[in-house]
């Protein structure tokens, strides 16, 4: 039974310690002053937002003890709906030097950006990543039901009578992604 | 696997992520890539053959193996059993102090920068801007509003700029004299006197001490902010990204009179006109040798800057011919154009200066603050409108001032003379039948309780040394390090006072004075003093 649920969770397993890894790496290393190579571009952007209220120091550190904080919340899958809020608040925010720092991140806004534009829009993989893997646990009820103890292969390959699989009425007795991961 | 199995891995990584990052921090710092110095050892500390506490006989240069290694000499450790040595030279307290926030060209830097220390990535710059210069133009656009209504509120914090004037007191060409102190005193104190009543580790613990260092307010570009009144006589100085921070009234006169040693009998020789490249032959053909009317040509001749020049390198919306001497030395004065002494790296660690006047600069055996140049010729030649920057000048150009042009203009600046101050005798002593009591009493103090004499001594009353004053007594923060005397000979003329205008008046030299001496002034004391030096 264990086993064969594997193929169907290993994807969000792997992207969830990978999102933990990341994040938790990164953000230690702003821990760190001079270590980080995004340290500019971070600290800029939270001293822009909060109008240079907050100092660079002081603003890497908070960006670092959140970063720690959510790498943490993936790798050991714990307070996932904590993790999901910091985890957007988050991802706004590094979307905010397109916003703020426009002449920093773009070539010719806003269909070019350089290299530091290009690794922020990237972000959005993360964003969709995340999304992944807490949504499940965040909202357990609204999430398509995956992974069924009863019959998984075919609940997964074939929903029952071709209904949408987020029918939940259709799959009564559902695991939820995440809650089961087997590692 | 086990549940458990899973968490012990989740553990793991984590503390090996801890781990790695720190150990790579302590490999990284005191690199030459990276800003934090390495704490008590060399840099090339891995290229040591042995360890050091091994090779302890001394004269084993017959090793072999240290024969042809050139090795970083790192100092001894002297420490005697459980008796730790502190070493001579603690580098820095990174407790107390921050790393130079990351940055790049155009970047908004701290106000507080003396609570900061670290090197910079390299000491040579480069013409380059971080983006296109349309988007640099749209980024001063947005963000100069911003920084500026921030460093009016933050000079407001530091001074209270009332413009009142002391009542009879004028410069040479006539500019009313603002009365002081202006430093605001911190809320928990009332008065000068109580505040100068404590211990400078008292006024320290506490972070008490209002006469602070002054940063440029943009350090990240820094290079020379001129006053609001030169501006407007010369809208092609005026930037795109910042402007002068204290109000005309607390600056010197625009233009100032030029006094010329050779021709005392004229006064102002300019009769209160700014010498430019159009009217110097005018004014002064017939009273120059052709020597000093070329130097004075050159003085006047603007040259391409790190920020004021022709390429997009540049902090002004069109194209600019560059800055001369006189642009910031007005009338071989000064008009209060301050700048970044380039005297250190990174630019963030110098020091804010204000421009000094020329006047009597033939007196004087130092020139600049910082960098003990010893002649105006020299001065002339090395005078470093590019930040010192020779990495910038194949864009930019040259300076092209070739050793006779400088000599010339060193010929020039050597004619420049003080103002008048007829109240003085030969001996620089107040004359009795010209001087009030008041100005009497401040010279007595000056010679006497005060001590400024021990520095402020001659006929420029300056001593041409410098002097550490120690001001970070007073403050957690960088020290500052040695800083020649500033004559004081004219010195009602060129306010701000100190090397970066920290003291607006008279007044707050003479409480600052007062403080870093400790010499527990009264407050008609330091009137006195104020007074006398209204004289000299
Ligand atoms: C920013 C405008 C600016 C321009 C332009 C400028 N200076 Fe200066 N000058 C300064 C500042 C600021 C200092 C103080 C530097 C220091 O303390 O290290 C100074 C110091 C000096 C001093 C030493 C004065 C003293 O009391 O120690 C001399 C002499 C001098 N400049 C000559 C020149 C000459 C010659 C030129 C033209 C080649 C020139 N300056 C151009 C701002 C300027
Ligand atoms: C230990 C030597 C020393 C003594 C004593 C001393 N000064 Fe100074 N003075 C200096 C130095 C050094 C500077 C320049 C400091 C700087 O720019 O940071 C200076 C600068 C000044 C300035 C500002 C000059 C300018 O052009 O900005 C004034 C005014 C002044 N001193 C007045 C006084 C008075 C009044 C006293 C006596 C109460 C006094 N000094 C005692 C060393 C001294």
């Amino acid at each position: 039974m264990e086993k064969k649920q594997t193929p169907n969770v290993a994807s969000p397993t792997f992207l969830r310690y990978a999102l933990g890894l990341v994040y938790f790496h990164f953000g230690i290393l702003k821990f760190f002053p001079d270590l980080s190579p995004a340290e500019m571009l971070a600290t800029q952007t939270v001293m822009s937002m909060t109008q240079h209220w907050m100092d660079a120091s002081t603003a890497l550190w908070c960006l670092a003890v959140l970063e720690c904080a959510i790498g943490l919340g993936f790798i050991f899958n714990v307070l996932p709906r904590v993790t999901f809020v910091l985890f957007i608040g988050h991802m706004i925010g590094t979307f905010m030097p397109l916003f703020v720092l426009t002449e920093f991140t773009f070539k010719f806004a806003p269909f070019a950006p350089n290299v530091e534009g290009q690794y922020i829009f990237k972000n959005i993989v993360f964003l969709a990543a995340g999304w992944t893997v807490l949504l499940p646990n965040v909202f357990p009820r609204r999430v398509p039901r995956l992974v069924s103890t009863a019959n998984t292969d075919e609940s997964i390959s074939k929903p029952a009578n071709g209904a949408p699989m987020t029918d939940k009425r259709k799959v009564p007795s559902l695991r939820l992604q995440g809650h089961s991961l087997p590692v | 696997m086990k549940p458990y199995m899973s968490k012990i891995l989740q553990l793991l990584l984590v503390v090996a992520i801890v781990i790695g990052v720190n150990w790579s921090y302590d490999q990284y710092r005191g690199t030459g890539l990276s800003r934090v110095p390495q704490i008590g050892a060399g840099r090339l500390e891995a290229a040591t053959p042995e360890d050091p506490s091994t090779s302890e006989t001394e004269g084993d240069e017959s090793s072999p193996n240290s024969e042809n290694l050139r090795t970083e000499v790192t100092r001894k450790d002297y420490s005697v059993g459980a008796v730790e040595n502190p070493g001579s030279v603690a580098p820095f307290i990174e407790d107390e102090l921050m790393l130079y926030p990351t940055l790049t060209k155009g970047m908004r830097t701290p106000f507080d920068l003396w609570r900061y220390y670290g090197r910079g990535v390299s000491s040579f710059g480069s013409p380059i801007l971080p983006m296109r210069f349309e988007q640099w133009l749209e980024f001063h656009r947005k963000q100069k509003p911003d920084l500026m209504s921030d460093v009016e509120a933050y000079m407001a914090s530091r001074f209270d700029f009332s413009e009142t004037p002391i009542i009879g007191e004028f410069m040479s060409g006539g500019k009313p004299i603002m009365e002081g102190p202006v430093a605001r005193l911190p809320q928990s104190v009332s008065t000068y006197e109580e505040l100068a009543s404590m211990s400078p580790s008292e006024i320290k613990e506490q972070d008490l001490f209002p006469y602070k260092p002054l940063a440029h307010p943009l350090q990240s570009v820094a290079h020379m902010v001129f006053p609001d009144e030169w501006v407007k006589a010369h809208p092609e100085h005026k930037r795109i990204d910042l402007d002068m921070d204290f109000p005309s009234s607390y600056l010197p006169e625009f233009p100032p009179p030029m006094f010329l040693s050779t021709h005392k009998e004229l006064g102002d020789v300019t009769n209160g006109r700014e010498v430019t490249l159009d009217n110097y032959y005018e004014i002064f053909d017939g009273l120059l040798t052709p020597e000093q009317m070329e130097g004075l040509k050159e003085l006047l001749r603007p040259s391409p800057t790190t920020w004021f020049n022709h390429t997009d390198h540049r902090i002004t919306e069109k194209p600019s011919k560059g800055v001369a001497c006189f642009d910031c030395h007005v009338n071989g004065h000064t008009n209060g154009a301050f700048e970044l002494g380039p005297d250190s790296r990174p630019n963030m660690a110098r020091l804010r200066t204000d421009t000094p006047t020329m006047r009597g600069n033939f007196n004087l055996m130092q020139l600049s603050s910082k960098r003990s140049i010893r002649s105006m010729d020299h001065f002339s030649e090395v005078e470093e409108y590019f930040d010192g920057d020779p990495g910038m000048q194949q864009a930019i150009g040259p300076r092209a001032a070739k050793r006779e042009v400088t000599n010339r203009m060193g010929d020039m600046n050597s004619i420049l003379d003080y103002p008048p101050a007829p109240k003085l005798n030969p001996l620089m002593r107040l004359i009795p039948e010209l001087a009030n009591e008041s100005e009497l009493r401040g010279e007595e103090l000056f010679h006497g309780k005060a001590q400024c004499v021990k520095c402020h001594s001659g006929p420029a009353f300056v001593d041409d040394y410098m002097h550490d004053l120690r001001v970070e007594r007073f403050y957690v923060g960088r020290p500052e390090g040695p800083i020649k005397t500033f004559p004081l000979r004219g010195i009602k003329d060129s306010p701000p006072y100190l090397h970066d205008g920290r003291c607006p008046t008279l007044h707050d030299t003479v409480e600052f004075f007062n403080l870093v001496l400790e010499l527990n002034l009264t407050s008609q004391e330091k009137d006195d003093l104020v007074a006398y030096m209204l004289c000299l």
